[in-house]
């Protein structure tokens, strides 16, 4: 689990993890798109979410696919959220979801 | 196509004949997934069919495409409430690492509903407690409740 938060722990990893959410399955150019980093910058930073098991990889003919893997996250839900926990922190999060997209809308 | 398709990647501390029996094995499917029995002749071409736990319903049904024991399994998916749903189809690829398995699977296209996105995070994390511990996680048991 070491690996996991020491990958979290950076904020231009979980933006990498943010955009692969938003479109997963993406090659290294195209998560390099508009994103104010080098190439390089970004491949370490696949590396570590990657030894972190919160990035893998596929190949499709010669491109190297890159998809978000949340399993590492459930764990570390599982462990620290109680099974009657969840409906009530559910509750929580969409009435703080619906209160502050009032507010930007 | 890559974005609609889904990759999950669990290490599991077993052994990958213990693993595939977990796939394949409705004594095994019902501890950790929900309640759920699968069940096929596991023959190419056959049906795969998930049961609900108390009223028999069958809620996935699809054909087996491929049986590589212990290596590669991947059947068709349908969602018996999601008649309009692309058929979707899921692989397992198991690979030994040291004392452990990594179980990959992949999901394409992953069927509309949020349920399948959710549930393969917490179905394999209730794989993983059962093999390794032998108690299933209670994630799965709220699951349960959600979905039937």
């Amino acid at each position: 689990m070491d690996q996991v938060f020491k990958a979290l722990a950076d904020p231009s990893r979980r933006a990498i993890l943010d955009r692969l959410h938003a479109s997963n399955g993406q090659t290294l150019t195209q998560l390099c798109e508009g994103m104010a980093m080098s190439r390089q910058a970004v491949s370490k930073h696949l590396a570590v979410l990657e030894a972190g098991n919160l990035v893998v990889c596929q190949w499709r003919g010669r491109e190297k696919l890159h998809y978000v893997n949340p399993v590492p996250i459930q764990d570390i839900y599982d462990r620290w959220i109680g099974k009657y926990e969840r409906d009530r922190l559910r509750a929580l999060a969409d009435l703080k979801r619906a209160l502050e997209d009032n507010r930007d809308g | 196509m890559a974005e609609q398709q889904f990759v999950y990647v669990i290490y599991i501390e077993s052994t990958p004949e213990t693993v595939w029996q977990a796939l394949t094995d409705d004594a095994f499917t019902r501890r950790y997934w929900a309640g759920r029995r699968i069940e096929s002749e596991w023959i190419k071409g056959a049906d795969v069919r998930l049961y609900a736990e108390d009223t028999n319903d069958i809620e996935l049904h699809g054909k087996l495409l491929e049986y590589d024991a212990p290596r590669r399994l991947s059947y068709t998916w349908h969602c018996a409430d999601q008649p309009t749903d692309v058929e979707s189809t899921v692989t397992f690829e198991l690979h030994p690492m040291g004392d452990s398995v990594r179980l990959t699977i992949t999901h394409e296209p992953l069927p509309v509903q949020d349920t399948a996105r959710q549930g393969w995070p917490a179905i394999l994390s209730s794989l993983k407690s059962y093999l390794e511990t032998g108690t299933p996680l209670s994630a799965t048991e709220m699951w349960r409740r959600k979905v039937s």
